[in-house]
């Protein structure tokens, strides 16, 4: 797609936030297009890396699950082994996150155990994969 | 009747019909997604222009308050070390303006500060942060039992203010996610395992007090703290935690775009005369961005629903909810000594 959308939403972003915004009185509405310009700028960042960034979580969960699901306890092992198992067919940002919510239903079981059952290995493991996918997710604004 | 004509009907039944209402001027203001709020200028019979703050209930919220409380928070610091606007009627009909309303006073020719200005207060920084971080000491110095608020919020015990805001905010989070929040359940279960020591009193907590939320003048004096809608009774240093979480400003170093922490601790400390005991902190601290996270999972969630399209909304879930959710992870691995 020519121009990209990323292109189109950050030039939409300046129209508004530079020109039309401005034009406007002071008050409510100038505000309201400066905020709604900014909205732009930010699913801009998230376009392009939307689908890579729900992938890799999900990739990252299944691996997790594999490694683990032998040490959970035993109502929650089978679901594991078999959510390990899975894969994304469908890419499209949707899909992947209702894949994402699914497995992270999991996860919030599987930390909750390893908390419980003193696995600190496991817990600081897990901590470690969601900072990581916290400083994925993060959108970056510039300085208005 | 459009909207100018039932404030003049509603002003004149206040005031009297004896000398007419005119307004001048009227405009909605932008930023205050928890209420509608308007700037009216009236005048009434041949006397001098007045300006008035309308807070109307909006039909969905940011955060699901009790317009009574805010009101009772600014008759709270009427005439006080505290300043505020003066608050003049509360409306709890709807035949008016077809929502609840307040009234306060215009608190005129000052501006607030932006979370997304790199730096907010320019050369009035230092002087503006002394008083922002004096007058929070001088709210928690305040007998909270004494004060109109108090008749309208729980009053915790010392050592169960933690134990009710973070059951409050949780609830939020139960209530209003679209998705799995791992690491919110993840701080959730650390503070309740872990928790603080008790309050070292129990006085009135603003509830946002941060950059954006006070007005100041041209020679930097703060002239106004304002939205009170979160106001409560509770540990003082949830106040000041939330004061310093980092979303305030893009200034790293001084948290709000104000002074360096630990200076903006000492001045909250004298004047409050109470201590900001580190290990309390630390727990308030991570309990401040986890509230953070929880408004702006009901905003996103009022947003998508399409039940407040105001692109406030929208911001705070693709902006400030990332944001707090970065930060709560990298506390709790601090806290928990995680490894990198």
């Amino acid at each position: 797609m020519k121009p990209s959308p990323e292109l189109v939403l950050n030039q939409a972003f300046a129209k508004i936030a530079l020109e039309m915004g401005p034009a406007l009185p002071p008050g409510y509405g100038q505000g309201s297009a400066t905020t709604t310009a900014v909205l732009l700028l930010m699913v801009a960042q998230e376009f392009n890396r939307g689908a890579a960034v729900r992938k890799a979580e999900n990739d990252a969960m299944r691996a997790l699950f594999a490694d683990v699901a032998e040490r959970m306890p035993a109502s929650l092992a089978p679901t594991l082994r078999s959510a390990a198992g899975g894969q994304d067919t469908d890419l499209s940002v949707s899909a992947l996150d209702a894949a994402n919510a699914t497995l992270k239903r999991l996860l919030l079981e599987v930390h909750s155990a390893a908390e419980a059952g003193g696995d600190r290995v496991l817990d600081h493991r897990i901590i470690r994969l969601m900072q990581g996918w916290a400083a994925q997710r993060q959108v970056f604004l510039p300085a208005m | 009747m459009d909207i100018e004509q039932r404030i003049v009907r509603y002003l004149s039944l206040q005031w009297g019909e004896d000398e007419p209402v005119s307004i001048v001027a009227l405009s909605r203001i932008h930023g205050g997604a928890s209420r509608e709020t308007f700037r009216v200028r009236v005048r009434r019979g041949a006397g001098a222009e007045r300006g008035l703050i309308f807070r109307r209930d909006p039909v969905s919220t940011l955060i699901e308050t009790e317009r009574e409380i805010e009101f009772a928070a600014y008759r709270s610091f009427q005439d006080s070390a505290v300043p505020v606007p003066r608050a003049l009627f509360l409306e709890r009909g709807t035949e008016w303006l077809e929502r609840p309303f307040f009234v306060m006073e215009e608190i005129e020719g000052c501006s607030a500060g932006s979370i997304l200005a790199g730096d907010p207060y320019g050369p009035h920084r230092r002087r503006i942060g002394e008083q922002f971080h004096g007058i929070l000491g001088r709210i928690a110095a305040q007998d909270a039992m004494a004060s109109p608020l108090a008749a309208h919020v729980p009053i915790p015990a010392a050592d169960e203010a933690w134990r009710l805001e973070l059951a409050k905010w949780e609830q939020v989070i139960d209530e209003d996610e679209l998705e799995p929040q791992p690491i919110a359940r993840a701080v959730i279960r650390h503070l309740r395992a872990n928790p603080p020591p008790p309050a070292q009193k129990v006085s009135v907590v603003h509830g946002d007090y941060r950059t954006g939320n006070f007005l100041f003048d041209a020679t930097g004096t703060i002239r106004a703290i304002l939205d009170w809608e979160m106001a409560h009774v509770g540990d003082p240093l949830e106040d000041l935690a939330w004061s310093l979480d980092p979303l305030w400003s893009s200034d790293r170093e001084n948290p709000g775009g104000m002074l360096p922490r630990g200076e903006a601790i000492a001045i909250w400390q004298k004047c409050s005369g109470l201590v900001a005991d580190p290990k309390a902190l630390q727990w308030w601290t991570l309990f401040a961005s986890l509230k953070g996270l929880a408004i702006w999972i009901s905003s996103a969630k009022e947003f998508q629903a399409g039940t407040n399209i105001d692109p406030v909304m929208a911001f705070s879930g693709l902006y400030c909810l990332p944001f707090h959710n970065k930060r709560l992870a990298d506390l709790l691995a601090e806290a928990k000594g995680v490894k990198p």
